[in-house]
């Protein structure tokens, strides 16, 4: 079970919304996020801060000491703490999500002993290793199994008290030579982090590699299918198949919407050199500015009412969908990817338009044009979506990504 | 005057096509924009490279020891090196201009002492100085002046040997306007200020010179220095459009470059969960050509119109001193274009290499701050549609398109 002083301290939690929240620590993320990009990782002090602010847990149930939060919430925290820090608004996005998407299929003790404690943090290095690694196996000892493993993309790992693998990463069971009948959460301590991760966007993130050289014991295994449809939450977030698309979204419109805002300080007083009037006052900057809060506008209503609709269409958990129906898993991934792809090209723009300003290490837009790049290239929307959901537009059967959860 | 030997390094690099001179040191270049990066400037090293190959000096007089390349020739000179770095490209095009933009109305006599320098390299720092400054005025004393002067954007000031002071940049306390005269202020009298903290073009070294001095007069230019020539036959020196197409040229190379980096990606990555090569995906080559195609367009609209107002200009003698405006106009907004374009060119690029593109070792990292800020200058900004959109409209242009006022 997870105790009841948990359950309280979000119960405290919830009488302060959660943008007041966000907002009344928001010189904390500002010093944390100018820390992580020296560190390329959420120094420890401030994913503290940030787990005492509930920012890892409103998408969990409220059984859990989560806060059960909608689509719509999540998407509105995640932009917030987005258009502060790029990294910062990423780590809020993603830890929490992989808290959540562990559960989809957990067994109930697991869940209470991982939940069980107020620090936890998921991560989950999924990608492609990099440099020398030991490789992927996995094979049955007894009742658990022996674990090989590295994975890349791992945010959050450093602050993280546990780490996922499943399954659609493609272990292969040295047994039977097919992927692992498996998936697995590995406590701190026993996954080593392999500093893999020197970006430019979302630099602070410390999205390092994973590495598991280990036993895991059968009340560490999940199911294989671990991140499908879940069958004993009630938020409809743990049917949803866009969750994972839509809080990458939900970080590109935070990025787009920090920019924006930063651009409207500076054009309020720098006159570009030779120019002879403010930069507010020039008219392709205020035309600019102003189709960019529409488009801006435009990405972020599309993406709020398609999950909307999903959930809608989801209803409860007994008696309603497990599944959207394609048409509307069409529109939240469509709606996840254009968010992600329309902001980069919103921040492209205005970064543009800030002119020589924007290029300076110590300007915010600096780092705001790495992030959006970043942002936009993660795979749940990547602009190869656009092909994909097309193809079924003409006509073709939709893809499993449509309808299945097979990565965060 | 100008040595002898300088005129025939001069010639016997004339010899090798300078593309092939740029192919030829490809890898010092591109060591040159790592190191670049670190320092943030040139190494000392690396411009003496650029100017042992002829980098700086393409677009002078060849009795100056320069190669009087037309507009196409320094565009494809320019782009090329920005294709291997931002930078580099950067300092190629800004540094090779004002060493030619300084000539314009110059008397011979200081013309041959700078150029007698194989080193030679002019720097400007015009823009609005950052942190405290000792002001900027010029004060007449004696036949010469005494300036008080502090500038940004300095690109190449670490390897310059004479930096230039323009007319507007300073105030004359006596007069209240303008001081009549601009400035060439010798190696060891200016000094460089480290501002140039900057993501994009980070190692072009562009920071602020400041001067407290005194100019003698034979270090003085024409109020109007910048103005159209009547000293030199290269058409060159009488086009207006001459920074903007340099600005665009170092864009057009680094989308050229940006390019050529996703096309040698895409033949071995295969993106995280997607199956396939990223040269088989349809969305990347499509992407691909859809912007090789404006890049192409944006290229041959900008040499089109440097070549049409050279043409127009026709000779020293018995030609134009200024392009008629409807030439004039194109030169510009093909400049403004290719940059524009080609920031948008990049920004694509980067976005369909995927998350290959953040990484800090590889070379598209740098090109999308590169590109950006290339778009950024001035001389390229988007403003200039507005400006030019007007005219359009029936408005008469300003008189800043009419003469060149900033490098």
């Amino acid at each position: 079970m997870v105790r009841q002083e948990l359950k309280d301290r979000i119960a405290t939690l919830q009488k302060t919304p959660m943008l007041d929240r966000i907002e009344n620590m928001r010189e904390v993320l500002v010093s944390a996020a100018d820390e992580a990009q020296e560190i390329r990782r959420l120094p420890e002090w401030a994913a503290k801060e940030m787990i005492d602010a509930g920012l890892y847990r409103f998408a969990m149930p409220a059984e859990l000491a989560g806060e059960d939060f909608l689509a719509k919430e999540q998407i509105e925290t995640l932009e917030a703490t987005a258009a502060i820090d790029g990294s910062i608004g990423w780590c809020v996005s993603i830890n929490s999500e992989i808290n959540s998407l562990v559960l989809r299929k957990i067994p109930l003790d697991l869940a209470e002993k991982i939940c069980d404690d107020w620090n936890m943090l998921v991560c989950s290095g999924q990608g492609y290793a990099n440099g020398p690694n030991p490789g992927r196996e996995a094979h049955r000892e007894g009742e658990g199994w022996q674990l090989t493993y590295q994975g890349s993309f791992a945010s959050g790992c450093h602050n993280a008290t546990y780490a996922m693998v499943f399954d659609s990463v493609g272990v292969p069971d040295k047994t039977t030579g097919e992927t692992a009948e498996a998936s697995w959460v590995i406590p701190q301590g026993e996954f080593e982090i392999i500093d893999t991760w020197d970006m430019a966007g979302l630099r602070g993130t410390g999205s390092h590699d994973v590495r598991i050289e280990q036993y895991v014991p059968p009340e560490h295994v999940l199911p294989l299918d671990a991140l499908d449809s879940s069958d004993l939450w009630e938020n409809p977030t743990y049917r949803n198949p866009a969750q994972v698309p839509y809080n990458k979204g939900a970080v590109g419109l935070g990025i787009a919407r920090g920019v924006m805002d930063e651009f409207i300080k500076l054009a309020t007083h720098k006159t570009p050199w030779g120019s002879g009037t403010l930069l507010k006052e020039q008219p392709e900057a205020y035309i600019r500015i102003g189709e960019a809060e529409a488009t801006y506008q435009a990405a972020r209503a599309f993406l709020i009412n398609s999950q909307e609709r999903v959930e809608e269409y989801l209803g409860p958990l007994k008696g309603g969908h497990s599944e959207p129906s394609t048409e509307l898993a069409q529109l939240a991934l469509l709606s996840s990817t254009h968010a992600a792809q329309a902001m980069r090209h919103v921040v492209d723009t205005i970064h543009n338009t800030a002119g020589t300003t924007a290029s300076r290490m110590s300007h915010p837009l600096e780092r705001k044009l790495r992030d959006a790049h970043q942002a936009a290239a993660h795979g749940a929307i990547s602009y190869r979506n656009y092909g994909n959901v097309g193809k079924t537009l003409l006509g073709e059967e939709p893809p499993q990504l449509l309808t299945k959860v097979n990565r965060a | 005057m100008v040595q002898q030997e300088i005129l025939d390094k001069s010639a016997e690099l004339s010899k090798t096509p300078i593309l092939d001179r740029i192919e030829n040191i490809k890898e010092e270049l591109t060591e040159i924009g790592n190191e670049a990066q670190k320092i943030r400037r040139l190494p000392d090293w690396g411009s003496n490279t650029l100017a042992d190959a002829g980098l700086y000096r393409h677009t002078m007089p060849t009795e100056l020891g320069g190669e009087d390349m037309l507009a196409r020739k320094q565009i494809e000179v320019i782009e090329a090196t920005a294709a291997i770095d931002g930078s580099v490209g950067w300092c190629v095009q800004i540094n090779s201009e004002i060493n030619a933009l300084i000539l314009r109305q110059m008397e011979l006599g200081l013309a041959h002492e700078i150029a007698d320098d194989w080193y030679m390299l002019v720097c400007s720092g015009l823009g609005s100085p950052n942190g405290p400054f000792p002001g900027r005025e010029a004060t007449r004393a004696g036949s010469g002046w005494d300036v008080k002067y502090q500038g940004a954007f300095a690109s190449g000031s670490y390897n310059a040997t004479w930096n230039l002071i323009l007319t507007g940049e300073t105030m004359d306390p006596a007069t209240g306007k303008q001081a009549e005269a601009a400035f060439m202020v010798p190696r060891g009298e200016f000094e460089v200020v480290d501002t140039w903290n900057m993501a994009g073009l980070r190692g072009s070294g562009s920071h602020d010179v400041r001067i407290v001095g005194h100019i003698p007069e034979e270090h003085t230019l024409p109020q109007d220095a910048l103005a159209s020539t009547t000293t030199w036959e290269n058409p060159t020196h009488r086009n207006p459009a001459q920074v903007p197409y340099n600005k665009a040229a170092v864009a057009l190379g680094i989308a050229r470059g940006a390019m050529d980096e996703f096309i040698k990606l895409a033949t071995h990555k295969t993106p995280w969960m997607s199956g396939s090569l990223l040269k088989d995906q349809p969305e990347a080559y499509i992407r691909l050509a859809e912007n090789e195609a404006n890049w192409m367009a944006a290229r041959a609209f900008l040499m089109e119109a440097q070549e049409q107002i050279e043409e127009n200009l026709g000779p020293l003698e018995g030609g134009r001193s200024v392009p008629e405006w409807e030439f004039g106009r194109r030169g510009l907004l093909s400049s403004t274009h290719a940059a524009q374009a080609c920031r948008v060119i990049v920004d694509n690029i980067h976005n369909l290499a995927g998350t290959t593109a953040s990484r800090m070792n590889h070379p598209l990292e740098r090109k999308l701050r590169d590109s950006h800020q290339a778009a950024a200058h001035g001389g390229v900004s988007w403003r200039h549609y507005g400006a030019l959109g007007k005219t359009m409209l029936g408005e008469d242009p300003p008189e800043t398109y009419r003469t060149v006022k900033r490098a």
